[in-house]
């Protein structure tokens, strides 16, 4: 521009209204390129400020919202604008007297002008006022400017918790150190009635000593009347990122709900986040209504497997501290913490190792008895071997998390308290030089469990929620010979004090059933859990949760007894109820559902089978993630569909899957990855893989006694297929020392009338009838007939199975009269019992064959020992001992024939099997 | 914040981890979608709720690859997404209306609807709107806050430059130079926003 251009405000006049610029001006613009082109752009500048003043009505807010920040507030300098939210600004500024550094926080204009809500901000301001905590951000002074009302506090600067931790790379000690430091403050505030409402890390700033400091205590109060409309209206991202730390009962709305248990519940979700750097629910990119749904309604996902699925840390995760996050995160303020105080002292136990109070919600069952028990001819062949998954499973962490939830009465906070002074007395009374290093948990659980009775005589509440206390903590160690007496002792009381029929003596009368069912009880067992049904069915109605877990356990243990029909029928009532009143992604249904999977596989209906157990898979992996507990159960039964020697091929390296996943997530010594490999070698076993079998059996059976002790009933448990193993290859001595020692330790362990000895007896017996200590073997399967016969009746499959047994001893010994009725019955036995496995039935028609072919009634016998054979063949593959035995016996059959009748045409016969048994013994070595 | 090109956004946006994208996206293209839903009839929650999903909505697709840029513009595919996301929200408060009232006396939900034909234009107009509004928090980040504060005096409040010169303590000259300034750059971010879409 030259020096003669007009100066800037003549040009802007002169786009306003060329006419009223001065005649000079008018002549030099028309001259003038550069002005020219300065008028256009002036020109265009008009246009939008035209445009922007006209929208300044509609924009309203918006527009307010570019107001630059006030200069002086009162007795504040601001200095700059620090943040904005959905009510309010938040300004740096310095105040004069006395100097210091403060945020200002002011209501928002459009805020501002509601009468209740200056009401309800002063009546904030005043209760604000009264928290002095090193880890609340303090109120100073508060007042009205011309912008609104405001208040001043302490100015924090800082990090959030997340990035402090991060950048500090703290460890999980200092982590919840850190943590617990928070917990103090928001526990101090709810002592004096302030409940924050609005935790999140946004509002917690750890300053650089380490202290977290809270901010925005209460203001999420000032929106009473629309707590969720106005935090999800908040900004921009800030939508969902709020959402993500609300309660149930908050995203809900509900404010009538909203108390300090809201609070534990959102504290929950920043613990969830410090320790796995990831969110319970993944609400980042959903609709609010979707992420209302989540937070609502889905099963809250492990902080464990959310930390694995991040690559993090997963294994320090698992146990206590899962139970406690996952604790203040049920979605039931009930079942929750019942204040900030009573979870950090939970994480305070757990740093000082010592027992957390809350209740791990899945406690995993095992696989069940009938699946790891060794229902098997161990021979110079092998026996019948129980097929793999022909256990059911009863994975009732689901029904332990369901119990916790509903269990009101028992979560009294006195009562809790009771618990948890008489639980740190008993652990404090522990002298470890005294008691020797070695003091575990189960001594001083027995310790507590003697104490009881004496401590609380005239506190009968207190007894009986220490009773189930105590019960479940044996039933989660699986101590269920402890954990018996405990529910019994317990549901006396219970119906004493609240009555038969009360929910709290139903659920202890299913708990003692439960025990008892583990502990080899099965009538007393059966008869309980029928009489708690029909009690539950009647007090509670068929869809609620008590009835339906009794109902799912009763069809476990009628499968488990051998009724697979009434099995099914139960079973398929309760994943119906579970359907309805759980919805069909609910872990409990899906497990329901699994289960009837399992048994309509075994009961020959394989396609509906299979249609169960991929969809419970499915949905588990989809809801739960692919590394969760149930996906991993799921994936194990899903393998269990396999029949066939190339299908069981097919799914080994499945299943080594399934181990190495299970070792990953849950730990190589817990009980859910010792139960894969338990199943493992049971895969292993079937598909002739022996010396592997041995060896991961082997493996097994040491993770056991390590972990647990030679008398704990699963390393007992684990002996059992380890010894047949060592049979099968060819060990034998070792084998019948194992067998010597576990029956010795039945005895012992589980008493001797227990079914389970019973079950070693019979094993020893075909052990030593392989062996050819037949004397000792007979006398033996003698004895244990009769233990059958007595706790289970005259034509049960195990007094059949043993008969079967005694018949097979007696034919060795050439006790051939003897030997054919029984092994006649033992067959009409099993045939009759409708859940006999086809293995156990073919083998006791290759039995009886054979008996008839030792007595010459070769005509009757051969029948009999083809179609054994056959089936046999059909599901092990020819190279399996027990084909290999039947083999030899059918060649057998045929020489003996051929020598009594050389014209028949058996020696062609005899040839063909010959060889047949050749080249299987050929592929077995 | 950290201006960011609706470009820059977008192609950020790809990234499932970077916050601070998916903070500007909401940012910039919430409002417009939100006040539009307003004017077509809906309360201030439902009209949230209509954003909020527009922009997963656009999110998920965008991934998905279904957006390109080169082929239309921004603004456009965006109104597709919302107006769709308008109609269903008022089908659903139709049916939470029919429930409530006892018979259609003319003042029903949907006869105060707008006539969809003229959504296109309202929205264009949101849209304008949300430029401006979003070029000019920009420049107010940019320039001193004497600067905007003259501009603001002068555009928003209609002061005379001599009484906002006498207000801020500066000269007259120096009201006009603050005025021209935010409006020369206020031109240049509307137009390259406008470039954008």
């Amino acid at each position: 521009m030259s020096p003669a251009c007009p100066e800037l405000e003549q040009l802007d006049a002169y786009v306003t209204d060329p006419s009223m610029s001065a005649a000079p001006v008018r002549e030099h613009v028309a001259g003038c390129a550069d002005c020219q082109a300065r008028l256009a752009e002036l020109s265009e500048n008009q246009v939008l400020f035209a445009e922007l003043s006209d929208s300044a009505s509609l924009l309203g807010a918006r527009l307010s919202v570019l107001k630059p920040p006030p200069r002086q507030m009162g007795a504040f300098d601001i200095v700059r604008e620090v943040g904005r939210g959905g009510m309010g600004v938040v300004y740096e500024a310095q105040q004069k007297q006395p100097q210091r550094r403060v945020a200002l926080k002011v209501l928002r204009g459009d805020y501002a002008s509601s009468d209740e809500r200056i009401r309800l901000f002063n009546r904030e301001v005043r209760v604000l006022a009264r928290l002095r905590h090193a880890g609340i951000t303090s109120i100073f002074e508060s007042g009205v400017s011309t912008e609104g009302p405001f208040y001043a506090m302490e100015f924090v600067e800082g990090l959030s918790l997340s990035d402090y931790a991060k950048q500090h790379d703290l460890s999980l000690r200092q982590r919840l150190d850190l943590y617990l430091k928070l917990c103090a403050a928001i526990s101090y505030a709810h002592q004096h009635g302030v409940i924050h409402r609005d935790l999140k890390p946004g509002n917690v700033l750890v300053e650089e000593g380490g202290v977290p400091k809270v901010l925005d205590f209460g203001l999420a109060r000032i929106t009473d009347s629309d707590a969720t409309g106005v935090s999800l209206a908040m900004d921009g991202g800030r939508i969902v990122g709020t959402l993500a730390y609300m309660s149930p009962e908050q995203t809900r709305g509900v404010t009538d709900e909203i108390d300090v248990r809201s609070d534990v519940y959102s504290l929950g979700v920043i613990l969830f986040e410090l320790l796995t750097g990831a969110l319970p629910y993944d609400v980042s990119r959903t609709s609010v209504p979707m992420a209302v749904r989540s937070i609502c309604e889905s099963p809250t996902r492990r902080p464990s497997s959310a930390a694995a699925a991040r690559q993090g840390d997963a294994r320090s995760l698992q146990g206590d501290l899962d139970t406690i996050i996952l604790k203040s995160l049920e979605k039931l303020p009930e079942s929750r913490y019942q204040s900030v105080a009573a979870m950090a002292e939970d994480i305070e136990r757990y740093l000082a190792n010592q027992t957390i109070v809350a209740r791990p919600p899945n406690a995993i069952y095992q696989f069940k008895k009938f699946a790891q028990r060794n229902r098997v001819l161990v021979g110079g062949i092998a026996g019948v071997i129980v097929a793999l998954g022909l256990g059911i499973v009863a994975t009732t962490w689901q029904a332990h998390r369901a119990r916790l939830a509903e269990r009101t009465a028992l979560a009294e906070a006195s009562i809790s308290a009771e618990i948890s002074r008489f639980l740190t007395t008993m652990f404090g009374s522990v002298n470890p030089v005294a008691d020797g290093h070695d003091v575990r948990v189960v001594e001083i659980l027995k310790r507590a469990a003697t104490d009881i009775e004496k401590s609380f005589a005239d506190q009968p509440r207190v007894a009986i929620a220490l009773r189930d206390a105590i019960g479940r903590a044996y039933q989660s160690l699986t101590l269920y010979l402890e954990a018996e007496p405990q529910f019994q002792a317990g549901w006396e009381l219970a119906r004493n004090q609240y009555g038969d029929a009360s929910r709290q003596a139903l659920q202890f009368q299913y708990n003692l059933a439960e025990a008892m069912a583990h502990n080899g009880k099965t009538d007393p067992a059966l008869k309980s859990l029928n009489s708690t049904l029909e009690a539950q069915k009647r007090q509670f109605g068929v869809d609620d949760a008590d009835t339906l877990t009794t109902m799912h356990f009763l069809a476990v243990v009628k499968v488990e007894q051998g009724n697979l029909e009434a099995g099914e029928l139960l079973l398929r009532e309760a994943l119906a109820g579970r359907t309805r009143s759980l919805g069909p992604q609910h872990e409990r249904t899906l497990d329901s559902m699994a289960n009837l999977g399992i048994l309509l596989n075994r009961r020959g209906k394989n396609t509906e089978a299979a249609e169960l157990l991929h969809r419970a898979h499915d949905t588990a992996t989809r809801t739960f993630g692919p590394e969760s507990t149930q996906a991993i159960v799921f994936a194990s039964y899903v393998a269990t569909l396999a029949n066939t020697p190339e299908e069981l091929a097919a799914i080994e390296p499945i299943y080594r899957d399934i181990v190495d996943r299970g070792s990953r997530v849950f730990g190589p010594e817990h009980s859910q990855t010792l139960a894969f490999l338990g199943s493992l070698a049971q895969l292993l076993e079937l598909r002739c893989e022996f010396v592997e079998a041995e060896a991961v059996a082997r493996d097994l059976y040491d993770r056991l006694k390590k972990s647990r002790g030679e008398r704990d009933p699963q390393t007992i448990n684990a002996m059992g297929p380890l010894a047949r193993l060592n049979g099968m290859n060819k060990k034998w001595k070792e084998a019948e020392e194992l067998m010597r020692r576990m029956l010795a330790l039945c005895r012992e362990v589980f008493g001797e009338a227990n079914s389970r000895t019973s079950d070693v007896m019979y094993d020893l017996a075909q052990l030593l009838k392989s062996r050819k200590k037949l004397p000792e073997a007979l006398q033996l399967s003698q004895e244990t007939l009769t233990r059958y016969i007595s706790s289970q009746g005259e034509s049960a499959v195990d007094t059949a199975l043993t008969r079967g047994l005694m018949a097979e001893t007696l034919r060795q010994l050439g006790r051939l009269d003897e030997a054919q009725p029984a092994a006649e019955r033992a067959l009409a036995d099993l045939r009759a019992a409708s859940s006999t496995d086809d293995l156990l039935t073919a083998w006791a028609e290759s039995n009886l064959g054979t008996c008839l072919r030792d007595q010459t009634h070769y005509p009757q016998a051969e029948p009999l020992m083809l179609h054994a054979h056959q089936r046999l063949m059909a599901r092990l593959g020819e190279c399996h001992p027990i084909c290999i035995e039947s083999n030899e016996r059918i060649c057998a059959l045929y020489r003996m024939w051929h020598a009594a009748d050389p014209t028949g045409g058996h020696k062609t016969q005899a040839a063909e099997f010959e060889a047949n048994h050749a080249n299987a013994k050929r592929r077995a070595d | 914040m950290e201006w960011l090109t609706t470009t820059t956004v977008l192609d950020r946006l790809h990234d499932a981890n970077d916050h601070s994208a998916w903070s500007s996206f909401v940012e910039r293209f919430r409002a417009p979608i939100t006040t539009f839903s307003q004017k077509q009839g809906l309360n201030l929650a439902d009209a949230e709720d209509v954003a909020q999903e527009t922009l997963m909505a656009f999110l998920e697709s965008y991934r998905k690859k279904a957006y390109e840029r080169g082929r239309g513009r921004l603004s456009h595919y965006l109104f597709g997404i919302a107006h769709n996301k308008i109609l269903l929200a008022r089908r659903k408060i139709a049916g939470r209306e029919i429930q409530v009232s006892t018979g259609d006396d003319g003042t029903s939900f949907w006869s105060a609807v707008p006539d969809p034909t003229q959504a296109q234009e309202a929205w264009e107009r949101e849209w304008r709107q949300a430029t401006l509004v979003q070029s000019l928090e920009q420049v107010r980040q940019e320039v001193s806050s004497q600067t905007y504060e003259a501009f603001r005096m002068v555009v928003f409040e209609h002061l005379v430059p001599a009484m906002v010169a006498e207000r801020l303590g500066i000269s007259r000259n120096a009201v006009f130079i603050a005025k021209h300034r935010v409006g020369a750059r206020l031109r240049d971010l509307c137009a390259a926003f406008n470039e954008e879409q």
